[in-house]
Protein backbone atom coordinates (compact mmCIF):
# COMPACT_ATOMS: atom_id res chain seq x y z
CA UNK A 1 0.00 0.00 0.00
CA UNK A 2 1.28 3.72 -0.97
CA UNK A 3 1.13 6.39 1.08
CA UNK A 4 -1.90 8.16 1.87
CA UNK A 5 -2.46 11.08 -0.75
CA UNK A 6 -3.26 13.34 2.18
CA UNK A 7 -6.22 15.84 1.74
CA UNK A 8 -7.15 17.96 -1.33
CA UNK A 9 -9.33 21.40 -0.16
CA UNK A 10 -12.64 22.44 -1.62
CA UNK A 11 -12.17 26.03 -1.75
CA UNK A 12 -15.03 27.04 -3.31
CA UNK A 13 -18.52 25.31 -4.27
CA UNK A 14 -21.52 26.58 -6.95
CA UNK A 15 -24.48 25.03 -8.23
CA UNK A 16 -27.24 25.51 -10.84
CA UNK A 17 -30.20 23.22 -9.98
CA UNK A 18 -34.17 24.06 -10.30
CA UNK A 19 -34.12 24.21 -6.47
CA UNK A 20 -31.56 27.26 -6.03
CA UNK A 21 -28.82 28.43 -7.67
CA UNK A 22 -26.50 29.54 -4.79
CA UNK A 23 -24.79 27.27 -2.14
CA UNK A 24 -27.06 29.02 0.48
CA UNK A 25 -30.18 28.54 -0.91
CA UNK A 26 -29.07 25.29 -2.13
CA UNK A 27 -28.86 23.91 1.45
CA UNK A 28 -32.01 25.22 2.50
CA UNK A 29 -34.09 23.55 0.62
CA UNK A 30 -31.95 20.10 0.63
CA UNK A 31 -32.82 20.77 4.23
CA UNK A 32 -36.39 21.51 4.25
CA UNK A 33 -36.45 18.35 1.72
CA UNK A 34 -38.00 20.57 -1.18
CA UNK A 35 -38.12 18.43 -4.23
CA UNK A 36 -38.17 20.15 -7.83
CA UNK A 37 -39.52 17.54 -9.70
CA UNK A 38 -43.06 18.03 -12.09
CA UNK A 39 -44.24 16.17 -14.82
CA UNK A 40 -42.80 17.19 -17.85
CA UNK A 41 -45.55 18.47 -20.17
CA UNK A 42 -49.71 17.69 -20.23
CA UNK A 43 -50.09 14.38 -21.74
CA UNK A 44 -50.53 10.86 -20.11
CA UNK A 45 -47.37 9.82 -21.13
CA UNK A 46 -44.92 12.83 -20.08
CA UNK A 47 -42.13 11.96 -18.24
CA UNK A 48 -41.17 13.23 -14.79
CA UNK A 49 -38.48 15.14 -14.68
CA UNK A 50 -36.79 18.37 -12.43
CA UNK A 51 -35.76 20.59 -14.92
CA UNK A 52 -34.31 24.02 -15.36
CA UNK A 53 -37.44 25.53 -17.38
CA UNK A 54 -36.57 29.20 -18.03
CA UNK A 55 -33.10 28.75 -17.21
CA UNK A 56 -31.44 32.15 -19.22
CA UNK A 57 -27.77 32.80 -18.85
CA UNK A 58 -28.52 36.92 -19.56
CA UNK A 59 -30.87 36.72 -16.53
CA UNK A 60 -27.95 34.46 -14.49
CA UNK A 61 -25.72 37.49 -15.31
CA UNK A 62 -28.01 40.08 -14.04
CA UNK A 63 -28.85 38.45 -11.10
CA UNK A 64 -25.20 37.33 -9.64
CA UNK A 65 -23.15 39.87 -11.12
CA UNK A 66 -25.08 43.29 -10.77
CA UNK A 67 -22.95 46.01 -11.84
CA UNK A 68 -20.57 44.14 -13.63
CA UNK A 69 -21.68 44.98 -17.07
CA UNK A 70 -17.93 44.15 -18.74
CA UNK A 71 -18.00 40.71 -17.28
CA UNK A 72 -21.64 40.04 -17.73
CA UNK A 73 -21.06 40.93 -21.41
CA UNK A 74 -18.09 38.58 -21.62
CA UNK A 75 -20.30 35.53 -20.28
CA UNK A 76 -23.24 36.26 -22.97
CA UNK A 77 -20.66 36.70 -25.87
CA UNK A 78 -18.41 33.21 -24.65
CA UNK A 79 -21.67 30.90 -24.00
CA UNK A 80 -24.94 32.60 -25.00
CA UNK A 81 -25.22 30.56 -28.35
CA UNK A 82 -23.51 27.43 -26.99
CA UNK A 83 -26.08 24.40 -25.96
CA UNK A 84 -26.77 24.08 -22.34
CA UNK A 85 -24.28 22.11 -20.82
CA UNK A 86 -21.42 24.66 -22.13
CA UNK A 87 -24.19 27.47 -20.83
CA UNK A 88 -25.09 25.69 -17.34
CA UNK A 89 -21.26 25.18 -17.01
CA UNK A 90 -19.77 28.83 -17.71
CA UNK A 91 -22.21 30.51 -15.14
CA UNK A 92 -21.19 27.90 -12.27
CA UNK A 93 -18.09 28.01 -13.52
CA UNK A 94 -17.42 31.84 -13.07
CA UNK A 95 -19.66 31.70 -9.67
CA UNK A 96 -16.85 29.20 -8.48
CA UNK A 97 -13.80 30.96 -9.02
CA UNK A 98 -14.96 34.42 -8.13
CA UNK A 99 -16.53 32.41 -4.76
CA UNK A 100 -12.64 31.08 -4.62
CA UNK A 101 -11.32 34.87 -5.07
CA UNK A 102 -8.87 33.32 -7.37
CA UNK A 103 -6.83 36.24 -9.41
CA UNK A 104 -6.61 36.08 -12.78
CA UNK A 105 -2.69 35.65 -12.50
CA UNK A 106 -3.40 32.21 -10.20
CA UNK A 107 -6.11 30.82 -12.70
CA UNK A 108 -3.58 31.07 -15.72
CA UNK A 109 -0.93 29.48 -14.19
CA UNK A 110 -1.07 26.49 -11.94
CA UNK A 111 -5.05 25.73 -12.46
CA UNK A 112 -6.23 22.92 -14.32
CA UNK A 113 -10.46 22.25 -15.66
CA UNK A 114 -11.52 18.79 -15.59
CA UNK A 115 -15.09 19.04 -17.00
CA UNK A 116 -17.52 15.83 -16.25
CA UNK A 117 -19.36 14.21 -18.49
CA UNK A 118 -19.76 13.11 -22.07
CA UNK A 119 -22.28 13.21 -24.63
CA UNK A 120 -23.50 15.99 -22.93
CA UNK A 121 -25.35 18.17 -25.69
CA UNK A 122 -27.71 15.22 -26.62
CA UNK A 123 -31.51 17.34 -27.28
CA UNK A 124 -29.24 19.95 -29.18
CA UNK A 125 -27.72 17.40 -31.39
CA UNK A 126 -31.24 15.95 -32.30
CA UNK A 127 -32.89 19.25 -32.80
CA UNK A 128 -30.07 19.80 -34.78
CA UNK A 129 -30.26 16.49 -37.03
CA UNK A 130 -33.73 17.31 -37.08
CA UNK A 131 -34.15 21.24 -38.52
CA UNK A 132 -31.51 20.38 -40.80
CA UNK A 133 -33.65 17.01 -42.45
CA UNK A 134 -36.46 20.24 -42.90
CA UNK A 135 -34.16 22.85 -43.90
CA UNK A 136 -30.66 22.14 -44.91
CA UNK A 137 -29.72 25.44 -45.50
CA UNK A 138 -30.35 26.20 -42.16
CA UNK A 139 -27.76 24.20 -40.56
CA UNK A 140 -24.65 26.44 -38.89
CA UNK A 141 -21.09 25.93 -39.07
CA UNK A 142 -20.80 27.00 -35.45
CA UNK A 143 -22.58 23.35 -34.88
CA UNK A 144 -18.96 21.73 -35.56
CA UNK A 145 -18.19 23.23 -32.01
CA UNK A 146 -21.72 23.58 -30.60
CA UNK A 147 -22.21 19.18 -30.81
CA UNK A 148 -18.70 18.75 -29.20
CA UNK A 149 -18.20 18.40 -25.32
CA UNK A 150 -15.40 20.30 -25.29
CA UNK A 151 -16.90 23.44 -26.29
CA UNK A 152 -18.00 23.65 -22.61
CA UNK A 153 -14.17 23.77 -21.84
CA UNK A 154 -13.09 26.41 -24.20
CA UNK A 155 -15.94 28.30 -22.94
CA UNK A 156 -15.49 27.48 -19.26
CA UNK A 157 -11.21 28.05 -19.68
CA UNK A 158 -11.89 31.45 -22.23
CA UNK A 159 -14.29 32.64 -19.49
CA UNK A 160 -12.28 32.14 -16.53
CA UNK A 161 -8.37 32.33 -18.41
CA UNK A 162 -7.50 28.92 -16.81
CA UNK A 163 -4.47 27.81 -18.92
CA UNK A 164 -3.65 24.77 -17.35
CA UNK A 165 -4.63 21.54 -18.37
CA UNK A 166 -7.92 21.02 -19.30
CA UNK A 167 -10.22 17.62 -20.34
CA UNK A 168 -13.78 16.26 -20.80
CA UNK A 169 -13.82 13.35 -18.37
CA UNK A 170 -16.91 10.70 -19.31
CA UNK A 171 -18.20 7.87 -17.37
CA UNK A 172 -22.30 8.12 -17.91
CA UNK A 173 -24.01 8.84 -14.05
CA UNK A 174 -20.41 8.51 -12.48
CA UNK A 175 -18.83 11.16 -13.98
CA UNK A 176 -19.27 14.27 -11.95
CA UNK A 177 -17.32 11.72 -9.32
CA UNK A 178 -15.12 10.65 -11.34
CA UNK A 179 -13.70 13.95 -12.40
CA UNK A 180 -13.96 14.87 -8.36
CA UNK A 181 -11.72 12.14 -8.26
CA UNK A 182 -9.34 13.02 -11.16
CA UNK A 183 -9.18 16.57 -9.61
CA UNK A 184 -8.16 15.44 -6.32
CA UNK A 185 -5.52 13.48 -7.75
CA UNK A 186 -4.11 16.00 -9.75
CA UNK A 187 -3.59 18.15 -7.03
CA UNK A 188 -2.44 15.63 -4.45
CA UNK A 189 0.36 14.47 -7.09
CA UNK A 190 1.19 18.15 -7.73
CA UNK A 191 0.39 18.26 -11.45
CA UNK A 192 -1.38 21.10 -10.82
CA UNK A 193 -2.04 23.78 -7.59
CA UNK A 194 -5.68 23.74 -8.23
CA UNK A 195 -8.49 22.28 -10.56
CA UNK A 196 -11.74 23.98 -11.29
CA UNK A 197 -14.49 20.92 -11.42
CA UNK A 198 -16.93 21.88 -13.41
CA UNK A 199 -20.44 19.49 -14.37
CA UNK A 200 -22.57 20.96 -16.73
CA UNK A 201 -25.98 20.33 -17.24
CA UNK A 202 -26.43 17.48 -19.05
CA UNK A 203 -29.27 16.92 -21.63
CA UNK A 204 -31.01 13.71 -23.26
CA UNK A 205 -33.06 14.46 -26.02
CA UNK A 206 -36.74 12.67 -25.97
CA UNK A 207 -35.25 9.74 -27.64
CA UNK A 208 -32.62 8.70 -25.13
CA UNK A 209 -35.21 9.46 -22.23
CA UNK A 210 -37.94 6.76 -24.06
CA UNK A 211 -35.17 4.13 -24.76
CA UNK A 212 -34.59 4.93 -20.67
CA UNK A 213 -38.33 4.30 -20.27
CA UNK A 214 -38.06 1.40 -21.74
CA UNK A 215 -35.04 0.00 -19.80
CA UNK A 216 -37.49 0.12 -16.85
CA UNK A 217 -35.64 2.01 -14.62
CA UNK A 218 -37.86 5.06 -14.99
CA UNK A 219 -40.52 6.29 -12.88
CA UNK A 220 -43.32 7.13 -14.24
CA UNK A 221 -46.71 5.19 -13.43
CA UNK A 222 -47.52 5.81 -9.75
CA UNK A 223 -47.66 9.22 -7.77
CA UNK A 224 -48.64 11.28 -11.20
CA UNK A 225 -50.73 13.70 -9.47
CA UNK A 226 -47.98 14.46 -6.85
CA UNK A 227 -44.84 14.56 -9.01
CA UNK A 228 -42.62 15.10 -6.03
CA UNK A 229 -43.55 12.06 -4.65
CA UNK A 230 -42.78 9.84 -7.92
CA UNK A 231 -38.61 9.63 -6.96
CA UNK A 232 -38.83 7.47 -3.78
CA UNK A 233 -35.32 5.51 -2.95
CA UNK A 234 -34.88 2.49 -0.71
CA UNK A 235 -39.15 2.99 -0.46
CA UNK A 236 -40.76 -0.09 -0.61
CA UNK A 237 -43.31 1.44 -3.50
CA UNK A 238 -40.15 2.75 -5.74
CA UNK A 239 -40.51 2.50 -9.38
CA UNK A 240 -37.61 4.02 -11.13
CA UNK A 241 -35.19 6.98 -10.96
CA UNK A 242 -36.59 10.42 -12.28
CA UNK A 243 -34.29 12.58 -14.68
CA UNK A 244 -32.85 16.26 -13.40
CA UNK A 245 -31.14 19.20 -15.06
CA UNK A 246 -28.60 20.86 -12.88
CA UNK A 247 -24.86 21.86 -13.43
CA UNK A 248 -22.11 22.57 -10.44
CA UNK A 249 -18.62 23.48 -10.06
CA UNK A 250 -15.90 22.98 -7.37
CA UNK A 251 -12.50 24.62 -6.63
CA UNK A 252 -9.93 21.37 -5.26
CA UNK A 253 -6.71 23.20 -3.82
CA UNK A 254 -3.83 21.95 -2.57
CA UNK A 255 -4.23 22.34 1.17
CA UNK A 256 -1.06 24.57 0.87
CA UNK A 257 -1.86 26.94 -1.82
CA UNK A 258 -5.19 27.32 -0.18
CA UNK A 259 -3.54 28.50 3.64
CA UNK A 260 -0.88 30.53 2.01
CA UNK A 261 -3.19 32.59 -0.46
CA UNK A 262 -5.41 32.83 3.30
CA UNK A 263 -8.69 31.07 1.05
CA UNK A 264 -11.33 29.68 3.24
CA UNK A 265 -11.43 25.57 3.18
CA UNK A 266 -15.34 24.54 2.41
CA UNK A 267 -14.72 20.82 3.29
CA UNK A 268 -11.83 18.09 1.88
CA UNK A 269 -11.78 15.55 -0.28
CA UNK A 270 -9.40 13.11 1.73
CA UNK A 271 -10.82 9.56 0.05
CA UNK A 272 -11.60 8.12 -3.32
CA UNK A 273 -11.77 5.10 -5.34
CA UNK A 274 -13.05 3.61 -8.51
CA UNK A 275 -13.79 0.04 -9.46
CA UNK A 276 -15.20 -1.36 -12.54
CA UNK A 277 -17.53 -4.79 -12.30
CA UNK A 278 -16.09 -6.09 -15.83
CA UNK A 279 -19.60 -6.14 -16.81
CA UNK A 280 -21.01 -4.67 -19.86
CA UNK A 281 -24.83 -3.16 -19.36
CA UNK A 282 -27.30 -1.96 -16.94
CA UNK A 283 -27.14 -3.88 -14.29
CA UNK A 284 -25.28 -2.95 -10.89
CA UNK A 285 -22.84 -5.05 -9.40
CA UNK A 286 -23.10 -5.06 -5.31
CA UNK A 287 -19.82 -6.53 -4.98
CA UNK A 288 -18.17 -3.71 -7.16
CA UNK A 289 -19.74 -0.85 -5.20
CA UNK A 290 -18.13 -2.26 -1.60
CA UNK A 291 -15.14 -2.45 -3.97
CA UNK A 292 -15.26 1.06 -4.52
CA UNK A 293 -16.54 1.97 -1.02
CA UNK A 294 -13.27 -0.02 0.25
CA UNK A 295 -10.98 2.04 -1.49
CA UNK A 296 -12.10 5.23 -1.06
CA UNK A 297 -11.64 4.48 2.69
CA UNK A 298 -8.26 2.97 2.19
CA UNK A 299 -7.19 6.15 0.59
CA UNK A 300 -8.32 8.23 3.18
CA UNK A 301 -6.85 5.70 5.82
CA UNK A 302 -10.28 5.32 7.36
CA UNK A 303 -12.11 3.01 8.57
CA UNK A 304 -16.11 2.12 8.06
CA UNK A 305 -16.93 3.36 11.54
CA UNK A 306 -15.51 6.73 10.59
CA UNK A 307 -18.17 7.58 7.96
CA UNK A 308 -20.84 9.39 9.37
CA UNK A 309 -22.82 10.28 6.99
CA UNK A 310 -23.33 8.38 3.07
CA UNK A 311 -25.02 10.74 0.45
CA UNK A 312 -26.30 7.26 -2.21
CA UNK A 313 -26.16 7.14 -5.17
CA UNK A 314 -29.90 5.87 -4.38
CA UNK A 315 -31.74 6.73 -8.03
CA UNK A 316 -34.88 4.94 -6.77
CA UNK A 317 -34.51 2.21 -9.13
CA UNK A 318 -36.19 -1.10 -7.87
CA UNK A 319 -33.04 -2.94 -8.63
CA UNK A 320 -30.43 -0.31 -8.14
CA UNK A 321 -31.13 0.69 -4.76
CA UNK A 322 -31.45 -3.01 -3.43
CA UNK A 323 -28.66 -3.34 -4.64
CA UNK A 324 -26.65 -0.31 -3.34
CA UNK A 325 -28.47 -1.63 0.21
CA UNK A 326 -26.78 -4.73 -0.03
CA UNK A 327 -23.14 -3.15 -0.82
CA UNK A 328 -23.96 -0.46 2.35
CA UNK A 329 -24.44 -3.21 4.18
CA UNK A 330 -21.48 -5.13 3.10
CA UNK A 331 -19.17 -1.82 4.26
CA UNK A 332 -20.75 -0.69 7.07
CA UNK A 333 -22.78 -3.27 8.86
CA UNK A 334 -26.15 -2.26 10.69
CA UNK A 335 -24.03 0.32 12.68
CA UNK A 336 -27.29 2.87 13.47
CA UNK A 337 -25.10 5.47 14.15
CA UNK A 338 -25.03 5.83 10.15
CA UNK A 339 -26.98 7.96 8.26
CA UNK A 340 -27.90 7.77 4.61
CA UNK A 341 -29.68 9.69 2.03
CA UNK A 342 -29.85 10.19 -1.69
CA UNK A 343 -30.51 13.84 -3.02
CA UNK A 344 -31.82 12.80 -6.24
CA UNK A 345 -35.65 12.86 -5.45
CA UNK A 346 -34.91 16.62 -4.27
CA UNK A 347 -32.90 17.25 -7.38
CA UNK A 348 -33.68 14.37 -9.82
CA UNK A 349 -31.05 12.24 -11.12
CA UNK A 350 -28.62 14.87 -12.92
CA UNK A 351 -27.14 11.74 -14.85
CA UNK A 352 -22.81 13.47 -15.75
CA UNK A 353 -23.47 16.40 -13.02
CA UNK A 354 -25.31 14.09 -10.15
CA UNK A 355 -21.99 13.07 -8.48
CA UNK A 356 -20.51 16.80 -8.25
CA UNK A 357 -24.13 18.45 -7.22
CA UNK A 358 -24.26 16.15 -4.19
CA UNK A 359 -20.32 16.36 -3.54
CA UNK A 360 -21.79 19.94 -3.04
CA UNK A 361 -24.72 18.74 -1.23
CA UNK A 362 -23.09 16.72 1.17
CA UNK A 363 -20.43 19.91 1.79
CA UNK A 364 -23.77 21.76 2.25
CA UNK A 365 -24.98 18.98 5.05
CA UNK A 366 -21.67 18.95 6.99
CA UNK A 367 -21.13 22.69 7.39
CA UNK A 368 -24.64 22.70 8.42
CA UNK A 369 -24.32 20.03 10.90
CA UNK A 370 -27.79 18.72 9.31
CA UNK A 371 -28.69 15.25 7.27
CA UNK A 372 -31.40 16.46 4.74
CA UNK A 373 -34.63 14.24 4.80
CA UNK A 374 -35.27 11.01 2.55
CA UNK A 375 -38.52 12.91 1.90
CA UNK A 376 -40.86 9.91 0.24
CA UNK A 377 -39.30 7.35 2.46
CA UNK A 378 -42.58 5.90 3.50
CA UNK A 379 -41.96 2.43 4.27
CA UNK A 380 -38.07 1.44 4.17
CA UNK A 381 -37.61 -1.47 1.99
CA UNK A 382 -34.11 -2.24 4.07
CA UNK A 383 -32.65 -1.83 7.16
CA UNK A 384 -29.98 0.50 5.65
CA UNK A 385 -30.04 3.15 8.58
CA UNK A 386 -31.59 5.95 6.59
CA UNK A 387 -32.33 9.35 7.22
CA UNK A 388 -35.85 10.11 8.05
CA UNK A 389 -38.65 12.45 6.35
CA UNK A 390 -37.33 14.99 8.44
CA UNK A 391 -33.78 16.84 8.37
CA UNK A 392 -31.67 15.46 11.56
CA UNK A 393 -28.72 17.40 13.52
CA UNK A 394 -26.21 15.88 13.74
CA UNK A 395 -22.28 15.88 14.85
CA UNK A 396 -21.36 15.37 11.85
CA UNK A 397 -17.29 15.11 10.31
CA UNK A 398 -16.69 12.41 8.15
CA UNK A 399 -19.05 11.66 4.68
CA UNK A 400 -19.16 9.31 2.03
CA UNK A 401 -20.46 9.91 -1.63
CA UNK A 402 -21.40 7.62 -4.33
CA UNK A 403 -21.90 7.38 -7.64
CA UNK A 404 -22.45 4.37 -10.12
CA UNK A 405 -23.18 3.82 -13.83
CA UNK A 406 -23.76 2.01 -16.56
CA UNK A 407 -20.74 0.26 -18.22
CA UNK A 408 -20.44 -1.15 -14.35
CA UNK A 409 -18.66 1.85 -13.00
CA UNK A 410 -18.28 2.18 -9.03
CA UNK A 411 -17.29 5.40 -7.40
CA UNK A 412 -16.61 6.72 -4.07
CA UNK A 413 -15.51 9.80 -2.27
CA UNK A 414 -14.58 10.40 1.11
CA UNK A 415 -15.84 14.01 2.14
CA UNK A 416 -14.76 15.72 5.36
CA UNK A 417 -14.74 18.60 7.00
CA UNK A 418 -11.45 20.24 7.67
CA UNK A 419 -9.63 20.03 11.30
CA UNK A 420 -10.33 23.18 13.37
CA UNK A 421 -7.46 25.20 13.18
CA UNK A 422 -5.04 25.13 16.22
CA UNK B 1 -33.52 43.27 -54.60
CA UNK B 2 -32.10 46.55 -53.30
CA UNK B 3 -29.41 46.98 -51.48
CA UNK B 4 -30.75 48.26 -48.50
CA UNK B 5 -33.40 45.18 -48.14
CA UNK B 6 -30.06 43.00 -48.60
CA UNK B 7 -28.45 45.08 -45.80
CA UNK B 8 -31.50 44.46 -43.34
CA UNK B 9 -31.20 40.55 -43.90
CA UNK B 10 -27.38 40.56 -43.06
CA UNK B 11 -27.79 42.96 -40.27
CA UNK B 12 -31.08 40.71 -37.88
CA UNK B 13 -28.08 37.70 -38.98
CA UNK B 14 -25.47 39.48 -37.22
CA UNK B 15 -27.28 40.47 -34.12
CA UNK B 16 -29.19 36.98 -33.88
CA UNK B 17 -25.76 35.77 -34.03
CA UNK B 18 -24.15 38.67 -31.67
CA UNK B 19 -26.79 39.51 -29.69
CA UNK B 20 -24.42 42.39 -27.95
CA UNK B 21 -24.49 44.19 -31.65
CA UNK B 22 -28.15 45.13 -30.70
CA UNK B 23 -27.85 48.05 -29.30
CA UNK B 24 -24.81 49.45 -32.10
CA UNK B 25 -26.00 51.02 -35.22
CA UNK B 26 -24.31 48.85 -38.06
CA UNK B 27 -23.65 50.17 -40.94
CA UNK B 28 -21.98 48.85 -44.13
CA UNK B 29 -18.32 50.35 -43.24
CA UNK B 30 -18.31 47.91 -40.62
CA UNK B 31 -16.47 44.20 -40.69
CA UNK B 32 -17.93 41.64 -38.97
CA UNK B 33 -14.95 41.49 -37.22
CA UNK B 34 -15.44 44.60 -35.67
CA UNK B 35 -18.58 44.17 -34.58
CA UNK B 36 -16.60 41.37 -32.14
CA UNK B 37 -17.48 37.99 -34.67
CA UNK B 38 -15.12 35.39 -35.10
CA UNK B 39 -14.74 33.30 -38.08
CA UNK B 40 -17.65 30.84 -36.87
CA UNK B 41 -19.40 33.37 -35.87
CA UNK B 42 -18.80 35.29 -39.92
CA UNK B 43 -19.93 31.45 -41.89
CA UNK B 44 -22.91 31.30 -39.23
CA UNK B 45 -23.76 34.26 -40.48
CA UNK B 46 -23.18 34.63 -44.08
CA UNK B 47 -24.82 30.86 -44.36
CA UNK B 48 -28.20 31.98 -42.71
CA UNK B 49 -28.43 35.15 -44.79
CA UNK B 50 -28.02 32.88 -47.88
CA UNK B 51 -30.86 31.01 -46.71
CA UNK B 52 -32.81 33.77 -46.28
CA UNK B 53 -32.23 35.14 -49.55
CA UNK B 54 -32.25 31.96 -51.12
CA UNK B 55 -29.12 31.69 -52.66
CA UNK B 56 -25.63 30.10 -52.44
CA UNK B 57 -22.31 31.83 -53.03
CA UNK B 58 -19.31 30.18 -53.84
CA UNK B 59 -16.89 30.30 -50.70
CA UNK B 60 -13.76 32.06 -52.83
CA UNK B 61 -16.31 35.27 -53.32
CA UNK B 62 -17.26 35.01 -50.02
CA UNK B 63 -13.67 35.33 -48.83
CA UNK B 64 -13.07 38.67 -50.86
CA UNK B 65 -15.70 40.43 -48.85
CA UNK B 66 -13.92 42.54 -46.24
CA UNK B 67 -16.60 44.69 -44.74
CA UNK B 68 -20.39 44.21 -45.35
CA UNK B 69 -21.00 46.48 -48.51
CA UNK B 70 -18.96 44.28 -50.34
CA UNK B 71 -20.40 41.71 -48.61
CA UNK B 72 -23.76 43.27 -49.72
CA UNK B 73 -22.43 43.27 -53.00
CA UNK B 74 -21.24 40.18 -53.83
CA UNK B 75 -24.73 38.84 -52.37
CA UNK B 76 -26.43 41.69 -54.68
CA UNK B 77 -24.73 40.29 -57.66
CA UNK B 78 -25.30 36.75 -57.01
CA UNK B 79 -29.10 37.38 -57.21
CA UNK B 80 -29.34 39.52 -60.07
CA UNK B 81 -26.92 37.00 -61.79
CA UNK B 82 -29.06 33.96 -60.30
CA UNK B 83 -32.85 35.27 -60.95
Amino acid sequence: MSALPGPVAVTAAAVLTPLAEDMDGFTAALLAGRSAVTLGGEDTGALPVAALDGFDLAAWAERHLPGEDATAARLRKVAGRAALPARTAACVALRAVRDARLTGEQLADGTALIVAGSNLALAHQAATVLGHDRAPGRLRASYALTHLDVDTVGAVSELTGIRGEGWALGGASASGTLALIQAARTVAAGWAERVLVVAPAAELSPVEAEALRRTGAMAHEHFRDEPARMCRPFDAARQGFVRGEGAAALVLEHPHAARRRGAPVLAEITGHGQRLDARRGTEPDADGQAAAMRAALATAGLEPADIDYVNAHGTGSVLGDTTEAASLTKVFGTRTSLRVNSTKPLTGHCLSAAGLIEAAATVAQLRAGTVHPNVNLEQPDTAVPLAGRTAEHLPLRTALSNSFAFGGINASVVIRLPDPRP
Amino acid sequence: MTEEEIFAVIRAQIVDVLPETAGIDITLDHSMRDLGANSIDRMDVVIAAQDELGITVPGAALTRAEDLRSLVAVFRSHLSTHA
